[in-house]
């Protein structure tokens, strides 16, 4: 058993008995579902466990008594674990910014706005707002998303680019809609692509129904990263940052190669040369380009045609 | 394979129950599953076993067995067990539950560790196709909240200045964890840190170490951060017909105030700085700022600064 697998159990044994003595004989039911059972036998392996451990000596006075009885659980002989174990702060801070979080969404609901005040009232009794979490505004097109994707029904999006910013139509399969750094993101099987794509809902102009429907996965995917993480076929460059760029080697996942104090020299990694044409200009006369032929001409390529446009564009 | 687990609850049980601090000598001679080890072999082991207890919140400490202090032995001190009674229903309970497992993206291991303390709950629906990454896989979290918690001070390096501050809140927006307060010997400026920016994190010194000021907010803080201020300049852009929905969209209060020939729109756009350079210039060749004067001719400037 791997050391987190190990973790995972022991953590939930030591919360269910503290739990079960609090409430003698609860069902087997009630007992898989509050601590996340998938099958009895699993119940009972962590049963048949506690019934082997217990105090030194380890005779039959010694061990804990723990069995299944028909539909209900029994557990005793375990006094010294009735007391509740605290909630770590890092436990603590994610259950309260969860509920926040989610609370400030359409996801909410009466029951999550009570958790949140009993949470925050037994942490705080001061009363003070100490704790702020927010998830970003919910563009217009999620619910449709949402239920799309849980209902199985393909949809025809009309799509701006975040890369090209050129528009597409395209039939999708929603997978999941996932809230990360700030944007809501669409997984969706593209039949335009013939696989799956992460879009960015606020570039999702209109949403129409299709018609057809699809199979939804048993369970949805996990949500994709946004990071950036390069792939087989990326593209490299090699940038120098003056003091007013710097930031991006914070930002973005870059690789480190040389600070002479003037200038941070770093490798920038992309799927498309345009990622780092747009920062390029963007940065001005705070970066340079010292290598990568895609990236030079592509960002030549766009300062004249934006240039372009500001000489034909005369106000 | 269960003889980590088992060793583990033995060692918890022995040590709880036991009305005195107990030494490692005693635990290894006592305890089922440490017979028949090396020295060494069995501190490494017991090391291991109070680093996988504390990753579960319980601390082992040391206290003397006797008066003289000549022999040390560990207990389970009381700051293990919960003090907090927040009294959820189980209707409360499964509501968390669900918004824990919304946060599940980005990492965090522990994400429902909490609320298994707190008495488990009912999931019916854990299906539900929507995620958010709240940014919670971070060690210096529970550090900092633990400091917010107890009114500690905390120790840290940013933009390579220490600094003490008595942190008063926490907040997260757009993947990011922030933390504020004051510095105590600092005017009384309420500063806002970013999370993954503090370095060499470490609380200093006793709690009640200062009191949070009354009537203090951290959701006042969200609202008063730089790019939340109003807007007082405005901009004419003119966008090409398939973006400026989108600019619209980004600006809720930009307007549009004439339809070009070429079918785009032009849109008055309030802005604060020149962020919204970075904004257009993200557009390529399919917008261009048409006025105030300053604002495009820095544009062009920038653009030709690299050629």
């Amino acid at each position: 058993m791997t050391a987190s697998r190990t973790r995972q159990r022991l953590a939930r044994i030591l919360a269910l008995v503290p739990w079960a003595l609090a409430n003698p004989y609860p069902t087997v039911t009630e007992v898989m579902e509050r601590f996340g059972y998938a099958s009895r036998r699993q119940l009972a392996d962590d049963l048949n466990l506690l019934f082997c451990c217990g105090l030194p000596g380890y005779g039959p006075g010694d061990l804990m008594v723990a069995y299944m009885d028909g539909d209900e659980v029994v557990l005793d002989m375990a006094d010294y674990f009735s007391r509740p174990l605290r909630l770590t702060p890092h436990e603590a801070l994610g259950l309260l910014s969860a509920g926040l979080a989610v609370a400030g969404t359409s996801q909410g609901n009466e029951a999550l706005a009570r958790a949140v005040e009993k949470l925050t009232g037994a942490l705080f009794p001061e009363a003070a707002t100490v704790i702020a979490a927010e998830l970003p505004p919910e563009p217009g097109h999620l619910d449709t998303l949402r239920r799309s994707a849980r209902d199985g029904t393909v949809l025809t999006i009309t799509y701006l680019s975040l890369s090209t910013n050129r528009t597409t139509v395209r039939a999708i399969e929603p997978l999941m809609v996932h809230a990360s750094m700030g944007s809501w993101y669409l997984l969706a099987h593209c039949r335009l692509a013939g696989d799956r794509r992460l879009f960015r809902v606020d570039r999702i102009r209109s949403v129409e129904a299709s018609g057809e429907v699809f199979e939804p996965p048993a369970r949805p995917p996990a949500p994709t990263n946004v990071d950036y993480t390069p792939s087989a076929d990326a593209i490299y460059a090699r940038l120098a940052l003056r003091s007013g760029a710097r930031w991006v080697a914070e930002y973005y996942p870059v690789e480190v190669l040389e600070d002479t104090g003037e200038e941070l020299v770093i490798r920038f990694a992309m799927s498309d040369a345009r990622v780092c044409a747009r920062l390029l200009l963007r940065l001005g006369d705070q970066a340079r380009l010292i290598e990568g032929p895609e990236v030079r001409e592509e960002t030549e390529r766009l300062r004249e045609a934006i240039l372009a446009r500001y000489d034909a564009s005369r106000t | 394979m269960s003889t980590v687990v088992e060793r583990l609850i033995n060692l918890l049980a022995y040590l709880v129950d036991s009305s005195r601090p107990v030494t490692a000598e005693q635990i290894r001679n006592t305890v089922a599953g440490y017979g028949d080890l090396s020295d060494q072999a069995f501190h490494r082991k017991f090391e291991r076993d109070k680093a996988s207890l504390r990753e579960l919140g319980i601390e082992l400490a040391q206290e003397a067995t006797d008066a003289w202090e000549v022999e040390w032995g560990y207990v389970v001190p009381e700051s293990n067990y919960r003090t907090i009674e927040p009294g959820l229903t189980d209707e409360e309970r499964t509501a968390l539950a669900l918004a824990v497992h919304m946060v599940r993206s980005g990492g965090w291991p522990s994400g429902a560790n909490g609320l298994l303390k707190l008495g488990g709950a009912r999931l019916a629906d854990t299906d539900t196709p929507v995620g958010a990454d709240l940014g919670l896989g971070s060690e210096n979290l529970g550090l900092i909240f633990q400091a917010v918690l107890e009114r500690r001070l905390i120790r840290f390096v940013y933009h390579g200045r220490p600094r003490t501050l008595c942190a008063y809140g926490m907040h997260h927006r757009r993947g990011h964890w922030y933390f504020a307060g004051v510095e105590p010997d600092q005017d009384a400026t309420i500063r806002t840190y970013r999370l993954d920016r503090a370095e060499q994190l470490e609380p200093a010194g006793d709690p009640d170490a200062f009191p949070r000021p009354e009537g203090y907010s951290a959701r006042d803080i969200l609202e008063s951060l730089p790019w939340e201020q109003q807007a007082t300049k405005r901009a004419l852009i003119e966008c090409d017909a398939d973006i400026a929905w989108w600019v619209e969209h980004r600006f809720p209060d930009a307007e549009a105030v004439e339809t070009t020939e070429a079918g785009g729109t032009i849109l008055e756009v309030p802005y604060t700085n020149d962020s919204l350079l970075d904004m257009v210039i993200y557009l390529d060749d399919g917008a261009v700022i048409l006025d105030p004067p300053e604002l495009r001719a820095e544009m062009v400037r920038r653009l030709e600064a690299g050629r």
